[in-house]
């Protein structure tokens, strides 16, 4: 099986802080893995050395079998196929929710600045290719009804949708989730279990997913990685990781009669 | 293509008549001289306006360097056309001063781009502050004293079909899959970098188009007035330039133009107040970012597919929705 995202010793030191020490993690091609671990673990640090929002001081990342390499622009690491959403809510809230699916899809198509600008006949139909793919995923997601609305305007869950909807645009190979049910109730984390499902099995994407919610970790990870203080602390399934002596102390502070 | 059509023509039509309107007006005497200057300075700051809100409103970065493009296109006009006395070599100039427009907008652009909000704006203020003190210092320029009798060719139909291309030009980017990659980076720029955006890049293009405009807009004022001075492009025109923009509203074009007219309008009327003018140019500043502190018309943008598709069945969202079945 091809791998859709590996990291290879990763390493990120901030002035004399290592907040992420030599990490290696895979995910297979359609493959959900969860990343674990209690608050200042290093997750989101580890997340954004992937996505190349801060560079990872050593280690290689690959995308997809292919290398990332050094100082490629966040935006160019995107470009690769790996898509993200974040852990507060980053939608462009003024734009309508359809302009931000639109604006995922600013890759996937070519509009010369001659033929916008004179809006040659090439303008629109492109336009409405677009826009007919655009509405054609947020029907797929029920979002249909809302597509006009303001993105900020929305309920906070709908929000978390959107932008689960948006990274899904961009047609990734791996979608990095950071605490996708934060703050939800537990309707609202049912309904995002499912969304997440749907990404593996219908669109055949990867997921990672950093999350706090261990009934969503266990119901949808196929493998856990856990991080404690920057470091790898255990891999392996759902089982493995609840039976974890070392894990269970990480999380309950144990260890004093360890 | 096709459902286009009709908007596109109303909008065809709405300049058409404007130019008509005013020819008539002028042919009748209603306008006078006087009203006729005061309706060239207006079509001039609306150009200059529309580009700064595109930096601004549209790419949020904060610009106060719009002076110094206007500035460049000012004299090359200017230089030029005292040895190329004709229409040609009028057009020419407005070329010459848009190409040397961009090449400094890209030079300055390309290193500050990547500073944000405060620093920004002190970036190009001390861009637009050394093209000055260049253009005082320079002999081909005529430092200081600047240069005079500039034949003229920009009439007020040159300017009015000026005001057309370059808004049609700047709308039309907007309301692009481009304009979306700009406006992106304003509502969120990391996440516009996580969605594949280029931000350096598309931040680049609206600071370029807003200079090339400027540029344009230069060379009418010194075609029309005839006369430059490097002191009146200072900081206080790019200020000037900027009340345009947040007055009528960071991120509306439609905001922009009324608020350049009525202020122009309002600055005419109340020249016969002498000094007491500014006071009261001021109390009206005030009064509307009281008011309205998102400025007059906020993001609202006038739009003739709303405004027909509203009078036909009522709310626009049902239609909308309509149209994407």
């Amino acid at each position: 099986m091809t791998e859709a995202l590996s990291a290879d010793h990763i390493t990120k030191v901030f002035g004399g802080l290592t907040a992420v020490d030599d990490v290696s993690l895979h995910v297979n091609e359609k493959e959900l893995v969860a990343l674990i671990g209690p608050n200042g673990a290093g997750k989101t640090t580890f997340f954004n050395c992937l996505t190349g929002v801060a560079p990872a001081t050593s280690g290689v990342v690959k995308i997809g079998g292919q290398e990332v390499k050094k100082n490629t622009k966040a935006y160019k690491v995107a470009q690769m196929g790996i898509s993200r959403t974040f852990q507060n809510i980053r939608l462009f809230s003024q734009l309508s929710v359809l302009e931000n699916i639109l604006i995922a899809m600013t890759n996937q198509f070519k509009e010369g600045f001659l033929t916008s600008v004179f809006r040659l006949p090439s303008f629109y139909k492109t336009e409405d290719e677009m826009e007919e793919k655009a509405i054609a995923l947020l029907k797929d997601f029920n979002l249909q009804d809302v597509m006009y609305y303001p993105a900020g305007d929305l309920p906070y869950g709908t929000q978390r949708k959107v932008e689960i909807v948006r990274a899904l645009a961009t047609k990734p190979k791996i979608i990095c989730l950071d605490e996708p049910a934060a703050g939800m109730n537990p309707e609202e984390t049912a309904d995002l279990t499912r969304l997440i499902k749907r990404l593996q099995t219908e669109y055949g994407i990867a997921v990672l997913l950093i999350e706090h919610d261990m009934s969503l970790v266990m119901n949808l990870a196929e493998r856990i990685y856990v991080l404690a203080e920057g470091k790898l602390l255990a891999k392996g399934t759902p089982e493995e990781i609840q039976n974890n002596q070392a894990v269970i102390d990480a999380y309950l502070g144990g260890g004093v009669d360890a | 293509m096709k459902k286009n059509l009709k908007y596109n023509l109303c909008w065809l039509v709405l300049m058409v008549a404007g130019f008509y309107l005013i020819n008539t007006l002028m042919l009748t005497g209603v306008i006078n001289t006087f009203i006729e200057n005061m309706l060239v300075t207006i079509g001039i700051n609306i150009i200059l306006a529309v580009g700064l809100n595109l930096i601004i409103g549209f790419s949020g970065q904060f610009s106060l360097g719009h002076a110094g493009f206007m500035a460049l296109g000012a004299y090359a006009t200017g230089i030029m056309t005292q040895t190329m006395n004709s229409a040609g070599g009028f057009y020419l100039s407005i070329l010459v001063g848009v190409v040397i427009s961009i090449i400094v907008a890209l030079i300055v652009g390309i290193p500050t781009l990547r500073l944000h909000g405060d620093y920004f704006a002190i970036a190009t203020m001390g861009a637009a502050e050394i093209i000055r003190i260049v253009i005082n210092n320079m002999k081909i320029t005529n430092g200081a004293a600047g240069l005079f009798n500039i034949p003229q060719f920009a009439t007020w139909d040159i300017v009015y079909i000026f005001v057309c291309l370059t808004t049609i030009v700047t709308v039309n980017f907007i309301h692009s899959k481009n304009g979306r990659a700009v406006i992106s980076i304003r509502e969120n720029e990391i996440a516009a970098e996580a969605m594949g955006v280029n931000t350096t890049k598309w931040k680049l293009s609206a600071f370029v188009l807003g200079a090339a405009t400027a540029a344009i807009a230069g060379s009418l004022y010194a075609s029309y007035l005839q006369t430059i001075v490097p002191s009146s492009f200072g900081i206080m025109e790019s200020i000037t330039i900027l009340i345009y923009a947040v007055l009528g509203g960071l991120g509306s074009i439609t905001g922009t133009f009324v608020a350049t007219i009525l202020l122009g309008v309002l600055d005419t009327a109340l020249q016969s107040l002498g000094v007491l003018r500014m006071v009261f140019y001021a109390i009206a500043l005030i009064v509307i970012m009281i008011f309205r502190p998102g400025g007059l018309f906020g993001k609202w943008e006038f739009s003739f597919k709303h405004l027909l598709t509203r009078k036909q069945n009522g709310d626009m969202a049902e239609v909308e929705k309509e149209e994407s079945k």
